[in-house]
């Protein structure tokens, strides 16, 4: 108990000290909003800058994820699997999911093209079909969605992400100079074709997410319960 | 309206505090899912729409989809019996009594899944979680005692080469403890000795004890929690006496 | 430039103790995480101080419009703050799957929550 109390009293008092010390009146922007309007011609300031101005820390995310979702699907194989499977079929689950799932795919590719006018982007789009995918388990049994998973081959394709867009950062400076040239639509601020290459990059990245969470979630169904 | 924003903050702050204080595994997962759901409101209302958007799926609905798949929400637990008349009794197949009827309403209030094993011939494996069948024990290292369920009384009968109940092997209601002439019982199997041999015998009273169950040194929460329902259980007098009245007589 | 320094000096007195409400909130993680003795509470602790990290930077960020670009308007909340806040959200929540899954391996394999004991039994061997 007493190293408790004195934990609490250090932490209240870096607390208190903390008060009126911040000093953020010498802050400056160094991105000015006309100048992002002019150069970039996308509407959503944070998609701009997480697409094109500092690109190199989404990829090293990117590859970070993949890593994580490479590590988890290898550890969760030692863990012995969930033997006890059963069929209850339940009539309100088994029509209102195809339903919903639709409208999910359409919420997920919306988000994701759009991602340069309004806020969204490609992570949450990835997660939101991921975890859409999950409804799918409810309905079929496990031995379709095993079926789905291997011939799907989604465990090879998603780690092909991070290369294509590295073989978008090198044909950029192949053709004019410099690594990550933003080539793609520059039209009018506001309309679909504009902002560069969000859409594409955006929608790679959307699938990575994807494929990451679904075999998170498939492979933690697989071995579940044993926590 | 500036104030809205520092409400907001100490509705967050509060939902922490309550994920401090939860003990049980599948509370402290809900609490969290309820301190994600807050966070996104708070980050909405301070203008940063995309990062709302990715704290309110990844941070609240992933994480909570994942520990709520990953925990046990049925944990098995292993129970061996020695058989005993009136407290735990096998009848036509099924087992019933005193101890087993308390043990099933604690099981089924927490949502435990178990299997009963007897034992024979006193030889208990090392992977038990609790021990029942009218048992009288000391604390120890190897194990945790419960506390005491149901008071009784050592008495004793006959005089000389006196045989301790704790030293005979258990073969079911075996008629040892029926037969043997110089014993030390415990209430329960004197009243059955004295139903076998339909006939009362002089006994002297030796010293006041308890019924306990014995619980594994693994899991201290289940010992908590069983005495935690055995105090509300006493506590309803009526209840436990017409439950005792039921079983025992 | 002179309009946009002036303008945040005027809204910076508020925020001092919005910051000092995250800033408990952080150690209200940093003492769940120290003080726990079960497994899955410490990581849920750190869960709550990743994210109040979060809270403790958009607060420093606020400006009082989103990001988004209008006409006519001058001065956003800082968008740079945010771009880090997607990855540092997604790393984070990458960081607390691949922890569960240890986590689950050594339950498996000593079965018992509680820290002290995993600690004696690896002492041990």
């Amino acid at each position: 108990m007493i190293k408790k109390f004195f934990l609490i009293l250090i932490l209240i008092m870096i607390s208190f000290i903390s008060w009126n010390k911040f000093n953020l009146s010498q802050y400056i922007q160094p991105y000015l909003p006309q100048e992002i309007l002019k150069d970039n011609t996308s509407l959503n300031m944070v998609s701009a800058i997480v697409l094109d101005y500092r690109i190199y820390d989404t990829l090293f995310e990117v590859i970070v994820f993949t890593v994580a979702v490479t590590g988890i699907s290898k550890y969760l194989m030692k863990l012995p699997e969930y033997g006890d499977y059963k069929n209850e079929k339940d009539s309100v689950v088994e029509t209102m999911i195809p339903i919903i799932f639709q409208i999910i795919v359409l919420i997920s590719l919306y988000i994701a093209i759009t991602g340069h006018i309004a806020p969204g982007g490609g992570f949450s789009a990835g997660v939101i079909l991921g975890t859409g995918l999950l409804g799918v388990s409810f309905v079929k049994p496990m031995e379709d969605i095993e079926k789905i998973f291997v011939k799907s081959k989604i465990e090879k394709l998603k780690v092909l992400v991070p290369f294509i867009i590295i073989i978008y950062a090198i044909s950029g400076y192949i053709f004019k100079g410099v690594y990550f040239y933003n080539f793609g639509f520059f039209g009018e601020p506001g309309t679909l074709f504009s902002g560069g290459s969000a859409i594409i990059l955006n929608l790679l990245i959307a699938f990575e997410v994807f494929s990451g969470t679904w075999t998170i979630l498939y492979k933690f169904i697989k071995h579940r319960g044993q926590l | 309206m500036s104030y809205f924003i520092t409400v907001l903050l100490i509705l967050t702050l509060i939902s922490s505090l309550i994920l401090l204080f939860q003990k049980n595994h599948l509370d402290a997962i809900i609490a969290y899912g309820i301190f994600g759901a807050v966070m996104t409101v708070v980050l909405f209302v301070l203008n940063a729409p995309d990062v709302a958007i990715v704290e309110a799926t990844v941070g609240s609905a992933f994480i909570f989809f994942i520990y709520l798949i990953a925990v046990k929400k049925v944990s098995k637990i292993k129970i061996y019996y020695y058989e005993t008349p009136y407290l735990f009794e096998n009848k036509k197949g099924n087992t019933e009594g005193f101890e087993k009827y308390i043990l099933d309403e604690f099981l089924k209030k927490n949502g435990f899944e178990t299997e009963y094993i007897e034992i024979k011939n006193n030889d208990v494996p090392e992977d038990f979680d609790i021990i029942v069948g009218g048992i009288i024990a000391k604390e120890s290292e190897k194990f945790f005692i419960s506390d005491p369920i149901l008071p009784t009384k050592m008495i004793k009968i006959g005089k000389d080469n006196i045989y301790h109940i704790s030293n005979y092997k258990y073969k079911g209601i075996s008629e040892d403890f029926t037969h043997q002439e110089n014993i030390i019982l415990d209430l329960v199997r004197l009243k059955y000795r004295v139903y076998k041999k339909g006939h009362d015998e002089k006994n002297e009273f030796l010293e006041n004890e308890d019924y306990r169950f014995i619980f594994s040194k693994k899991n201290k929460k289940l010992l908590d929690d069983f005495n935690i329902y055995l105090s509300e259980l006493k506590n309803d007098e009526k209840t436990y006496n017409s439950v005792i009245r039921r079983n025992i007589g | 430039m002179d309009n946009f320094v002036q303008i945040y000096k005027t809204q910076g007195s508020v925020m001092n103790i919005n910051i000092f409400l995250s800033v408990i909130i952080i150690f209200i993680g940093i003492y769940g995480i120290v003080s726990k003795k079960d497994i899955i509470l410490k990581l849920l602790s750190l869960g709550i101080f990743q994210s109040a990290i979060v809270i403790l930077f958009v607060v420093i960020a606020y400006r009082g419009v989103s990001p988004v670009y209008m006409p006519e308007i001058a001065v956003y909340s800082d968008p740079l703050i945010h771009s880090f806040l997607l990855t540092v959200i997604v790393i984070g929540f990458a960081n607390l799957a691949l922890m569960l899954v240890f986590v689950m391996i050594i339950v498996n394999k000593y079965k018992t929550y509680n820290f002290d004991e995993i600690e004696n039994i690896m002492n041990k061997k």
